[in-house]
Formats: structure tokens, sequence, C-alpha cells
């Protein structure tokens, strides 16, 4: 009897906070992954086809004005991005979206960072599912598949799937902190929505130690990711090489610029990195695809960021131009500004 | 193979379940031996190689001592020489080097830097001490050497305390391995409070306390008030983390029906250095006093000098088993300080202050120099510790009284759990049992929003 009592009791307590958590109003809001995460992937490319395509993520659609790039190089030109995406996403939307688009861009630029071409993904268990499954095909199950495997943990993948409490994490563990951070502006008397950004004052200082910092947190990555030749074949550069040859889209890769405090040389794995850039070129070379390396940029300066690696205005109104003319010479491959490419 | 892995419930599942399987005792060891081998293995496998040698050698040592006991020291010290050389090499050859390169390049000697990349095995001060003991143990006659190998190579490497302790004395755990034991219902019972309770402990607590931590101590010139707030927070994740890791540990040996010892008792309740020190990693805090501070001389050396001497070789090495830098020396010097300061005023490891309010008062100062301690504990170098110390700011503008503010609330929340902890450790949960049902559905609720994806190492594995 007292064991069944127990039992009811924390089968209760559990079932009950999987029914009252999730359903808090603030956390059933439209999410900021939709609008951060999820990103422009839903752009219409049937109703507004596109001369030329940037593919890649946060600080894609951080870093270019659209407008102006497209007044820059007289071409229509469409953004698909998503936050933390990485190869999986990329080579879903490219063939899945781009490749079926018709007419067919006249040229694709994926921009990227760092090591992340060869990155399943960047987001992890439940998130990294539900970014893939928005631009999945039929009988593209396996990718997530992949992804997962490389994930850091198929417990989590498994517990977010058939338990709304771990799929919803993210989001809840959100709702508290920020909850104890407007309590503390509150009691402090500031504005309650000043507690993040002194936070962010605090210590996105430029005195950071990034290396010291990456490898207390434990950000710093499995040496193994850095591995050229190990993760090309577990990632998704040779399908996105694929579809880019057999749809004979013209593609470029564009290596960005992260934020100067926090660029690969303030970083652990340096020499890593170095090592990894220099297998990435030789593959792209054998393979016929340009990589051009913006991330050597001397105009785009610290002030030109906004938060980690995104920029501002200012920013933008700086990166814009310089990727326009980066891609101009790729540009006459397509027709007279303005006008359709030719297939 | 670490705790907080999902491997690592299947391993133990299967291993508990196969362990009470086999009847024999015999094969039962050795059925567990294999288990912890593998467990040990796991990433590295050669990292068995050292373990097998370090085992076989005490092995040995301990028997010759027996069977030539007029030479019984000259094998001591072939098993001190053969332990310490391990740690030496493994450990410590990295941080001798280059600290004499900087000592010669100081005194304007031109040098070639010596180079010799060495993976730090995990666990190796750990096993090195417990087998050490052995030696020791049977030289001075206060235990008999083991002819059955099987016995004592499990003794050395049992999974459960293997990697992190606790440092188990042979005269507590080789009995237990050699005794046959039956199953009974109650090692599950005591098991899975404690399995759970250190989750709790290491992925409620230790890994969210700790990114608060690794951003303070990432700054290069974090305020004063904000470096006590980091060392405040490290305090945390520190004795979260470890102790979280004993009692998955303890938890763990539970199942197999061995019980391993109690390696924190309320560490920051403490009221004065002797009694942090009996409270705080107890299992190597007795070790050092036993096989170190005693043989030196302990609390019977005449004269101030010559006491502070012995307490300061002593706490130094203990900075240094922590890890192979100066910023952990120095850890255990402060300490040392701490010790003879206390002493020095009579205020020895039996000092009781009379009165709630002397009691708090003698709290807040111990509390205070152990988060100075840790702050010692967790610079990321001593470069970072020498600029910190001479460029305190303790000016607090608007924004650092918010951010201080948020950062304490959010310690203390993700803190709170121990909180919890320490009250039901007060309560006879016995007698409470829908409140005990209720409190394991919150943890697993708390578990399944709040404990991190990527779960840290143990800050201890490093050691």
């Amino acid at each position: 009897m007292r064991a069944t009592l127990q039992l009811a009791t924390f089968v209760g307590v559990v079932g009950l906070a999987t029914w009252a958590l999730p359903v808090i109003e603030e956390i059933t809001q439209p999410l900021d992954y939709e609008s951060e995460v999820a990103g422009g992937w839903s752009w219409r490319m049937e109703q507004d086809p596109a001369e030329v395509i940037l593919l890649g993520d946060s600080i894609l659609s951080w870093g270019v004005d659209l407008e102006q790039f497209e007044s820059l190089t007289g071409r229509n030109t469409g953004i698909l991005w998503a936050g933390a995406s990485a190869s999986a996403w990329w080579y879903l939307v490219l063939k899945n979206f781009v490749a079926e688009a018709e007419p067919p861009p006249g040229l694709v630029a994926l921009l990227f960072r760092d090591n992340f071409l060869t990155l399943g993904s960047v987001l992890v268990g439940p998130q990294a599912v539900r970014q893939l499954e928005a631009v999945l095909d039929e009988g593209d199950e396996q990718v997530t598949g992949r992804v997962l495997k490389s994930s850091r943990s198929p417990v989590f993948v498994f517990l977010g799937r058939h338990w709304s409490l771990v799929d919803r994490r993210s989001e809840l563990r959100d709702l508290f902190e920020r909850s104890l951070k407007k309590t503390a502006a509150l009691v402090s008397g500031h504005p309650p929505e000043s507690a993040d950004e002194a936070v962010a004052r605090t210590f996105d200082g430029d005195e950071k130690d990034l290396a010291v910092l990456d490898r207390a947190a434990g950000l710093v990555m499995d040496d193994r990711l850095f591995d050229f030749d190990r993760m090309l074949h577990l990632t998704f550069l040779p399908d996105i090489i694929r579809v880019a040859r057999s749809s004979e889209i013209p593609m470029v890769f564009v290596r960005m610029k992260r934020a100067p405090r926090s660029e690969p040389s303030r970083r652990a794995q340096v020499a890593e990195l170095d090592v990894y850039m220099r297998a990435l070129r030789n593959y792209l070379e054998d393979q016929g695809f340009p990589l051009l390396d913006l991330s050597v940029e001397d105009r785009l300066q610290q002030s030109h960021y906004s938060h980690g690696d995104h920029m501002n205005a200012e920013g933008r109104a700086v990166f814009t131009p310089l990727l326009a003319a980066a891609l101009e010479e790729y540009m006459p491959q397509l027709g007279a500004p303005g006008a359709a490419p030719s297939p | 193979m670490i705790f907080t892995s999902f491997t690592y419930l299947i391993f133990l599942l299967v291993v508990v379940v196969g362990f009470w399987l086999i009847r024999k005792n015999q094969l039962r060891n050795v059925f567990l031996l294999g288990a912890s081998y593998l467990f040990y293995g796991w990433v590295h496998p050669w990292f068995c190689i050292l373990i097998a040698v370090s085992t076989s050698v005490d092995y040995v040592c301990a028997l010759a001592m027996r069977s030539h006991p007029q030479r019984r020291q000259l094998w001591l010290v072939a098993s001190v020489l053969m332990n310490l050389g391990m740690l030496g090499v493994f450990k410590y050859f990295g941080f001798f080097a280059e600290s004499w390169e900087a000592a010669l390049g100081a005194l304007g000697f031109a040098t070639s830097p010596i180079e010799l990349r060495i993976f730090l095995p995990v666990g190796i001060s750990f096993y090195t001490f417990q087998s050490l003991s052995y030696t020791i143990d049977v030289y001075r006659g206060i235990l008999e050497p083991r002819r059955r190998f099987v016995a004592f190579a499990l003794f050395v490497s049992c999974f459960p305390q293997l990697v992190a302790g606790p440092i188990e004395r042979a005269r507590n755990l080789l009995p237990q391995i050699e005794t046959p034991r039956h199953w009974r219902a109650e090692f599950f019972h005591s098991a899975w409070p404690l399995i759970l309770r250190g989750y709790v402990k290491k992925l409620l607590v230790a890994d969210n306390v700790a990114t608060y931590v690794d951003q303070i101590f990432a700054l290069q010139a974090p305020s004063a008030p904000l470096l006590m707030v980091g060392g405040f927070a490290f305090a945390i994740q520190i004795y979260a983390d470890f102790s979280g890791y004993t009692d998955i540990a303890r938890g763990s040996a539970r199942l197999l029906g061995l019980h391993l010892s109690e390696n924190f008792r309320a560490p920051y309740s403490a009221i004065s250095p002797s009694d942090f020190w009996r409270r705080w990693h107890i299992s190597f805090s007795s070790w050092i006093t036993d096989y170190l501070y005693i043989p030196l001389g302990g609390s019977r050396v005449r004269g101030a000098h010559r006491q502070f001497g012995v307490l300061l070789l002593t706490m130094g090495l203990s900075g240094l088993w922590h890890g192979a830098a100066w910023n952990f020396v120095i850890w255990g010097v402060f300490h040392a300080l701490l010790l003879f300061a206390y002493r020095s005023l009579g205020l020895g490891a039996e000092w009781r202050p009379e009165g709630p309010l002397r009691r708090g008062v003698a709290w807040c100062v111990m509390f205070t120099a152990t988060v100075i301690g840790w702050i010692i504990f967790r610079a990321p170098s001593l470069a970072w510790l020498v600029g910190v110390s001479g460029n305190f700011g303790w000016e607090i503008g608007p924004d650092s009284s918010l951010v201080l503010l948020v950062l304490l609330l959010l310690i203390l929340f993700y803190s709170s759990p121990l909180l919890v902890l320490d009250w039901l450790g007060r309560l006879d949960i016995e007698k409470h049992r829908v409140l005990r049902a209720t409190l394991v559905g919150v943890a697993v609720v708390a578990l399944a929003i709040f404990a991190r994806e990527s779960a840290q190492d143990f800050i201890y594995f490093q050691f």
C-alpha cells in the first residue's frame, strides 16, 4: 500500500509538471526558435524567382542588407538562412528548394564560418530535429538520422521526441532564467529588460580571454571535428557538391569573418583550424568550386558587430558591398541584370 | 566512461545483473575486475597497462615484504618509487620541465624547450595513492599481504571509485571484496537515492553553476566583488561536482554489495581549517594525515617554525596532488597558513566557539577564507592570479550591482537543490515517504528541464 502511494505520488508530480509546464502562456507564444533558428527558409521561391541565392546561418541574415545587395549587383536575390545551421540544413535546402526552383538561380553563394561546412548540425537534440524537419522532403529521413548520430546526447533526442517537458526544455529554462533576471532588475531599480544587456556588457568586453573560456566551458570542439577527411564523409559537403553539380547550379563558397574579438586567432584550436582550412581549400579546388575567404577582411572591425558574430547596421553597410564585389566575377555567367537566369 | 553518460547506466545495469547471476565469489571478482578494466580503458585502452603495472608491482612488493622481512624497507622503497615515479612521469613531468626552464630563463641561461607530450591518465593520482596505502600498511604490519591477485587487483581498480575516489584503505575494502556476498533488496534501496542525489548535484547544480564560474574566470580583469561571486559559485560547483561523483560511486558500489567510505560531511559548515579538512575530501585528507603528516611528526613536532614547516610541506604537496600547476601549490600553502594561524591562536581541531553569534562569526571567517582558497584553486593560470591580485578594483558601478545580483540569484537558484538535500539529510526520510516520492518526482522533472545536454567532465577527473 505504501509503495503504491509513493508510486502514485511520483507519477502524479511528474504528470502534473508534464501537463502544466509546457502550456505556460509565455512558452506557447511563437518561439524565438521560429524567428531565430528556423530563419528564412520559407522564402517564396516560386513567387519570387531569384538570380542569386545567398545560403547560410544567422551571421548571413545579420550581415547582408538585401536591398543594398540587389541594388549593387542588379540581381534579384534571395537569402535562405537558419540560425545555428550547418551542412545538413544547407544540403536539404539546396536540394529541396533551390535545385527545385523554376527557373533555377544563376548563382548560389554558401556563406559559412570556420569548420561549419563539415559539421552535421550546430544544434543538438530536439532542436536539431525540428530544424531539419522543417526542410525535409520524402526520402530525407536518413539525413536526420545521420545528424543525430553525431549528436552529443541521443538520450535527450529520444526523450525529447516522447516527453513534451524535455522537448520544451530550452524554452522552460529560458523562462525561469528570464524571471530571475527580471526580479534582479526590479529589485535593484533597473528596467526589467536591462539585465541581459548589463550581463552582456560585463562578459562581452574585449578583455575576455576566449581561449580560456572555451576550454573552461567545454566549448572547445572535439579535435576530431577539425579532421577534414574524417568529417567530410560524416557530413554533407559532398552531398552539397553533388546536388550543385547535378542541377548545374554555379556555386561559390564564402568564408565569413567572425567578430574580431571572437576570431579564431584568439580562440583555442587555432592550429587545428589552419590545417582544416588548407584541406577544405584543396578539396573545393579539386571539385572545381571556388572558395572566397572574407575572414581576413580588414575593413570589418569589432565596432561593426552587435553581438557575437552578428553584424550591426554599420557592419552590414560595410560587408554587403564587400560581398557584392567578391561575387562580381561570378555574376557574368548570369544574363543581363534583372533578367531571369538562363537554365 | 563517465558516470553521467547513458553508456554508463547501461554498463552498470549489465555489470550488476551479471555480478549477481554468478554464484562463486572468486568468479564474481574476476568478472568485476574485467568490468573495471573495461570501464577504465573505455576511451584509452592503454590506460589499463599502467594500472596493471602499478597493481602487479605493489602485489609483488607486499608479498616480498612478508617473505623477506629483513628487506621489507627495500620493497617499500621499490613500491613508493614505482608509484611516485609513475605520477612524476605522467602527471608532473611537463610541469617540472616548464618550471625548470622558466627558472633557468630567469637566471639568464638559454634553454631549449623539453617537449614530451604525455596524456594524463584519468584517476592516476587516486589509484596510485590507494595502492600505495596497501604496501605501506603491509610494511607497518597493520595488514596481511594478499595472495589472491584478483582480489587485490579489484581493490585497486574497482570501477565505482577508480577514477575519483573515495581513496579506500585496503583494510576497509579488501575484506568486503574477499567475503562472499548475497543479494539483498537493501542494496538497491540504499543505492538508488545515492545515485539520484549524485545526478542532481552534478547535472542540476554543478554543471549549471559552472557556466557562470567559467564566464567570470575567463575575464582578464574581474572586479573584486565579481571575483568573490565567482569564488562563491566555484565553491558550490566543486562541492556539488565532487560530492555528486562520490554519491554516484557509493550508490554504484552499493548495488554490488560494497560499502565505500564517506568523502564529505557538510564541509561548508566548518568553523576552522582543521574542521574543514575533517569534512572535505575525507578519504584524501585522512590519507595525507596518516601517510605524510604524522610520519613527519604531525602535531607532536616542537617549535613553531618546525610545525609550520611540516604543515607547509604537507599542504603544499596536497595542493600539488590536485594538479601540476603552481596555483594548486599556492592553494595548499594558503591552507597551511590558515591552519598555522588558527593553531597559533589556540583555535585547534577541538575548538568550538560558544554562543550562536561567535559561531556565526567563526563560520563567516572560515567560509570567506575557503572561497578565497577556491579562487586561487580555480585561477586559469598563475599569471592570471598575479595579475588579478595586483589589480583589485572594488568600485561597483550601476551595471555591476545589477550583474552581481543577477549572478547571485541564478547561482542560488541552481544551487537550491543542495539546501533541499541538506535538509533531507537531517530528516528521518523513512517516516516521510510521500514527501520523498514528491521530491523524487520534482528531481526528475528538474533534471528533464535543467540538466545540460553535454555534461561537463567531473572536475576531479583531471587530478
